[in-house]
């Protein structure tokens, strides 16, 4: 933290600068003593209930029973100018008494919950089957959340203090003995080196502490489901939280986690399976069927099966444009849409929805700007690229569809091999705290498969990720559980 | 601190410049936009005073679908090509090609200079050739009003179901390069209302026609020599001076090709499994091996007689030399079809099962 | 000189198998069956056996020259011949990489121009090539690796297509009937087929990346057993799906065959075919290329950043300096002729060196 060579006066000065500040007079036993607060940040109740009554009153009879007299949690007796000047704008009531100003008793008096909103839905990142109940802006009640899951004496907890203006409090979470050290000195040191003015959110942290800055893939898993962070723990990653913001952010992350949705877990592996295959088909979709499109419909004729060239012709025949920019001027219409559709209230958005999709789709292709044909392909991959369980995933994958319809429009189908290329390269370099991203994929984790693009029965699912190298790999031992299944082994 | 920031300034600003050198550097790759581009489905090519004369089918998709024909003369196909173009509003382009027929005076002369050149052109995929009875001009003229893709969809049909051969130019040029065997290719006509009509099969020596084989010759000649042997056979069945003609609808079967060195001696067995359809009323289903025989005896009699055929016209579309060759030590083309080949007798044992009777009682 | 790779730059074992097998494959798969059956005819499969089985001992000879102390061919050379001269033979053999690299990145080109884009230029598919390798070169081995991994694993699935071939192929009669060539003619045919197993030699260089390297030959001969099989499964197939003689017309046989792979969403399968092999084809040229800049490196003190643009530049240039489709043909008859010389006489010999300096050594 920043030092300030402040005297205690001279931050009161400061202090009083400000409409919201608060210094009022009382007395115990008639020593004066003086409170000094920001009435912006301080329950008025409890100042007004547990406070002011006390004072003045024969019931304290110096000022050292405060401490054990009043019914306030969280009081401190403190010289310490910073920590004086760090708690007073956190919502703690300066007590002075006039004999030794520079003894300072702080009160714990914050209204913490004023102003946030009580609704803690997972309203982005939502699921239809399991708990629908997300984190909040307020770090205490997020780590409240996680306690209820993780019932242990291993989830540990540190906290640090981060911005230089904002002294936004950052908790960093994990298993001891089960997280690799390795991973909470890295998030640890990065935090500390850090040097910032305001944390607005854990995404910001993300920013500045993840591995590589010239990428678009996100490096650390942010989310806002209490479920997906307790499965990040038990794995053994590292959790950052941050007072202010709703999503948490784990690492070491790999690509593959970004797919994986919890519902995944909830349902019967097999199911469970089939909607994560669906789902990666799905985004590599997403990733290419344009930039193919605009490589076949420009460079290579030839590849389309002889029944689907009349209607291809046909539905371009009017179309005056090359397909490269037919392309980008339907991709960047849908782009346009979701941005608005983020954008503006809800019920607005529905509206904008219809007249989007349908209208403006239709009346495109009957203006003769784009074709038929294009319009289903761009819409299902817009679709598709919106299956990502984090929807930060899913704004990449629309920045790499730009990237390879670029490629794909200037050398077909060689470019977009070429582009397959570069985005390999890039995805084999980059590391999430220090770990590699693609694992494992590569390096190859064989045995890591099983809960990669599919998902392995939850009975064999009792290992750690190996990659995360965790100190205790199992999670848990499978015992043998004797049920009939009614076979022919049972009629004996 | 500084150096830092500058570094990484200089990993972003030499991405940017990677990328911009990549498209800058490829930004005149040629295109082919599938709207701009003429796209051929079908050639023919005849021989008019030694000029080659392409007639080109291609489809229009702005008008209606409709199909246009139009003709070029060139010395060889690469000109044929540009004098296509000359005449065109787009660049007529081969790589969606479906069809070749080669005129009856191209195929009389030898096809070798049309086949050497699409052997060279990797843009051209897998293709259909054909044989036409006459000029291959007269005969795209007569299916202008089809769809575009009518005879290439006709050829695929006949040959999974209708016991044509299955040829394509791949085959062609297996056959034509290859010693031991010689190139056979379906024909096609035009019956007497100008409709098309496939027809039986052309057989090459070299590159030149030589001779040509009817429909029921050709259904018989694909029994004993591809693995697909739908198709339909009809023979002649007299009994009690009632005379009838059945059909038999081959669906399965296998054969086997073999030659006794030592005698000389080509052994072709032949197992059909067959539908019967279509009997008399006089007939009696439970005499079903009567039948049998019948059917085995007339397929034993014509396939012989094919071969024979074949033999005569010094043409070898069975591959026997491909057989012979594998079989002795020392192997010479023409020693084989001057001296070997005519000597050969054959002797085919045909198989008949008939596997489903249809609705009879 | 320092040796000894920091363990974070190690690669596992088993990947060795990748990194032999995807040295081996390449390029010449597209189009070598001609090439092979030259003299040997329907018999040349047995050549690519004969081959193989050579290439397994070649290989256990290096195993045998590279150990613990000398790592690396640059060692090696070092300790046989004296510094001077052992720079000298490294450098000769920096030039042999080189071309080899040179020889498939051409020939890639080549085929691009020929196939897909007949306008396109030299220079300009040379540069977007040349960026690309670069960005992947400068990665490092352990990102080379990688490639070398998923460019065996991805293309693996265009293996099913072998059964387009063979359903098409009406006749197995074409490879009969067996042996009647002389040995001779087999001989021959096994001397062509050495260019499509080139490639193993890098493992000369690498050596030292690999993770307990001297247990990684078991893997290494998997590597080239892979291959042999692959070869054999192709030139067989090949062999039944032309006969002799069309074969000699077809000048990528293996490319042609896929165009009667056909199914109902694409057509035309070559041109994807051709673009996918960009990744089987990308792992040995990027090694050949890093091989070159580790040569480097150990023999002077230019970064191998300096030295891979360098080369990349040399290679660029040599591609666009001729306009004759022939120069990649000749190109490609004389590095297969150093490498034919390179692992048949030359690695022997170092292997009988180093053992004599060895014994004389213990002797004193």
């Amino acid at each position: 933290m920043n030092k300030n060579d402040l005297t205690l006066e001279e931050l009161l000065i400061a202090a009083k600068k400000s409409k919201d500040f608060t210094r009022i007079e009382r007395s115990i036993n008639g020593t004066k003593i003086y409170l000094s607060y920001f009435n912006t940040l301080v329950d008025h109740e409890i100042i007004q209930k547990s406070l002011l009554p006390y004072l003045n009153s024969p019931f304290l009879k110096n000022i050292d029973d405060i401490s054990d007299k009043l019914p306030i949690e969280d009081i401190t007796f403190t010289e310490d100018v910073n920590e004086i000047y760090l708690k007073l704008y956190k919502g703690h009531v300066i007590l002075q008494n006039e004999h030794s100003p520079n003894e300072c008793i702080l009160l714990n008096i914050h209204n913490a919950t004023l102003g946030l909103r009580q609704n803690n839905d997972a309203e982005n990142e939502f699921s239809v089957i399991g708990p629908k109940v997300g984190f909040v802006e307020d770090l205490d009640t997020n780590l409240n959340l996680l306690r209820r899951k993780v019932n242990s004496q291993k989830l540990i907890i540190e906290e640090m203090i981060i911005g230089n203006m904002s002294k936004t409090r950052v908790a960093i979470v994990y298993l001891d003995g089960i997280t690799n050290e390795q991973h909470i000195n890295t998030v640890r040191e990065r935090l500390k080196n850090l040097n910032f003015d305001i944390i607005w959110d854990t995404s910001v942290l993300e920013q500045i502490i993840r591995d590589h800055k010239h990428t678009p893939f996100p490096l650390l898993l942010s989310t806002e489901r209490i479920d997906r962070i307790v499965y990040t723990l038990v794995n053994g990653q590292v959790t950052i939280f941050s007072d202010g913001s709703p999503n948490a952010i784990s690492g070491p992350a790999t690509l593959l986690d970004f797919f994986i949705s919890p519902e995944d877990y909830y349902l019967n592996w097999v199911l469970g399976s089939f909607f994560r295959v669906i789902r990666i088909l799905g985004i590599l979709f997403s990733v290419f069927s344009s930039s193919i499109y605009v490589a076949v419909l420009t460079f290579h004729y030839e590849v389309i099966p002889k029944d689907l060239l009349g209607p291809l012709i046909e539905s371009r025949a009017n179309v005056p444009f090359p397909p490269v920019l037919e392309v980008l001027f339907l991709e960047t219409t849908i782009e346009l849409l979701r941005e608005a559709g983020a954008r503006l209230p809800t019920k607005v958005g529905q509206t904008l929805g219809i007249v989007g999709g349908i209208v403006i789709g239709q009346a495109a292709v009957a203006a003769a700007l784009t074709s038929n044909v294009l319009l289903i392909i761009v819409s299902l991959s817009a679709l598709a690229s919106f299956t990502t369980p984090i929807i930060v995933m899913g704004n990449t994958i629309r920045i790499l569809r730009f990237f390879f319809i670029v490629f794909s429009a200037f050398l077909g189908g060689f470019g977009i091999i070429i582009g397959i290329m570069f985005l390999l390269g890039h995805l084999f370099r980059l590391k999430s705290l220090g770990s590699p991203y693609i694992v494992p994929l590569y390096p190859f984790r064989r045995n890591s498969l099983a809960d990669s693009f599919i998902r392995s029965p939850l009975s064999t699912l009792n290992k750690r990720a190996p990659y995360l190298r965790p100190k205790q790999l199992m999670k848990f031992y499978v015992k043998e559980m004797r049920i009939h299944k009614g076979d022919l082994n049972d009629e004996e | 601190m500084k150096n830092k920031i500058s570094k990484q300034k200089g990993i972003l600003g030499r991405g940017i410049l990677t990328f911009l050198l990549i498209m800058g550097v490829s930004g005149c790759a040629p295109q082919k936009v599938i709207d701009e581009i003429g796209i051929m489905h079908t050639i023919g090519v005849d021989l008019v005073n030694n000029k080659i004369m392409g007639s080109v089918l291609y489809p229009d998709f702005t008008d209606d679908k409709n199909l246009m024909l139009v003709t070029a003369e060139a010395d060889n196909l690469t000109t044929l090509k540009t004098n296509l173009d000359l005449k065109l509003q787009y660049p007529m382009e081969l790589g969606q090609l479906r069809v070749l027929v080669l005129g009856d005076t191209l195929s009389k002369a030898g096809f070798s200079r049309v086949l050497e050149s699409l052997n060279k052109d990797p843009s051209v995929g897998m293709i259909n050739v054909v044989v036409a009875d006459h000029s291959s001009r007269q005969f795209l003229q007569s299916i202008i009003k089809s769809p575009p893709l009518f005879l290439s969809d006709l050829i695929e049909q006949a040959t999974e179901y209708e016991g044509l051969p299955d040829t394509s130019i791949l085959t062609m040029q297996y056959q034509y390069f290859g010693e031991g065997i010689d190139v056979y290719l379906p024909n096609v006509k035009l019956d007497n209302q100008n409709k098309v009509e496939l027809n039986g099969m052309s057989i090459f020596k070299k590159d030149k026609l030589k001779l040509r084989l009817s429909q029921k010759e050709t259904f018989l000649f694909k029994t004993i020599n591809e693995k697909n042997k739908k198709g339909t056979y009809p023979f002649k069945i007299r009994k009690n001076e009632k005379e009838a003609n059945i059909g038999i609808q081959s669906l399965s079967g296998k054969h086997n090709i073999d030659i006794n060195l030592a005698e000389n001696e080509v052994l072709i067995k032949l197992n059909l499994n067959c539908e019967l359809k279509g009997l008399p009323n006089w007939m009696d289903i439970r005499k079903v091996e009567e039948l049998q025989q019948i059917a085995e005896k007339s397929m034993t009699n014509d396939i012989e007689n094919m071969l024979v055929k074949l033999q005569k016209n010094q043409v070898d579309p069975l591959g026997l030399g491909m057989i012979y060759r594998s079989k002795s030590k020392i192997w010479s083309e023409d020693d084989f079809y001057k001296r070997v080949y005519p000597a050969f007798r054959f002797k085919v044992r045909t198989k008949i099962v008939f596997s489903q009777y249809g609705v009879v009682k | 000189m320092k040796t000894t790779i920091k363990e974070q730059y190690l690669v596992s074992t088993f990947f060795t198998f990748f990194l032999v097998h995807s040295s081996q494959t390449g390029l010449a798969l597209l189009g070598f069956q001609d090439n092979i059956s030259k003299n040997a005819q329907q018999d040349a499969w047995v050549s690519v056996i004969l081959t193989g089985i050579v290439i397994h001992f070649i290989l256990w000879l290096i195993y045998k020259i590279l150990d613990e102390k000398h790592p690396d061919l640059m060692a090696i050379h070092h300790y046989c011949y004296g510094k001077v001269i052992g720079n000298c033979l490294s450098f000769f053999v920096l030039l042999y990489f080189l071309l080899q690299s040179l020889t498939v990145f051409w020939g890639y080109i080549e085929i691009i121009q020929v196939w897909v884009y007949p306008t396109l230029k030299t220079w300009q598919l040379g540069i977007v090539l040349g960026i690309l390798i670069y960005y992947l070169v400068s990665g490092g081995f352990r990102l080379l690796t990688g490639f070398s991994f998923w460019g065996v694993v991805l293309p693996s699935f265009l293996l099913i297509l072998i059964y387009f071939p063979i359903k098409y192929a009406k006749t197995t009669i074409t490879l009969l009937p067996i042996l009647n060539h002389s040995i001779g003619d087999i001989l021959l045919s096994a001397k062509a087929s050495t260019l499509l197993f080139l490639g193993f030699e890098w493992i000369l260089i690498y050596y030292p990346f690999i993770k307990d390297a001297n247990k990684s030959q078991k893997w290494a001969q998997f590597g080239t057993l892979y291959s042999t099989i692959l070869y054999l499964i192709i030139t067989l197939i090949s062999f039944i799906f032309y006969n002799q003689e069309a074969l000699q017309h077809t000048p990528w046989p293996t490319l042609k065959m896929v165009k009667i792979v056909h199914f109902p969403f694409v057509e035309r399968f070559e041109y994807i075919f051709i673009f996918i092999w960009l990744l089987v084809i990308i792992s040995p040229l990027c090694i050949s290329i890093w091989a070159c800049t580790r040569i480097t490196r150990r023999l002077t003190r230019i970064p191998p950043k300096i030295s891979l643009f360098v080369f990349l530049i040399m290679i660029v240039t040599a591609t666009t300096s001729t306009k004759d489709f022939r120069s990649v043909e000749k190109i490609s008859t004389i590095t297969s002729e150093i490498g034919f010389y390179f692992i048949y006489t030359y690695i022997p010999l170092l292997f009988l060196i180093k053992h004599i300096k060895m014994k004389r050594n213990k002797s004193f």
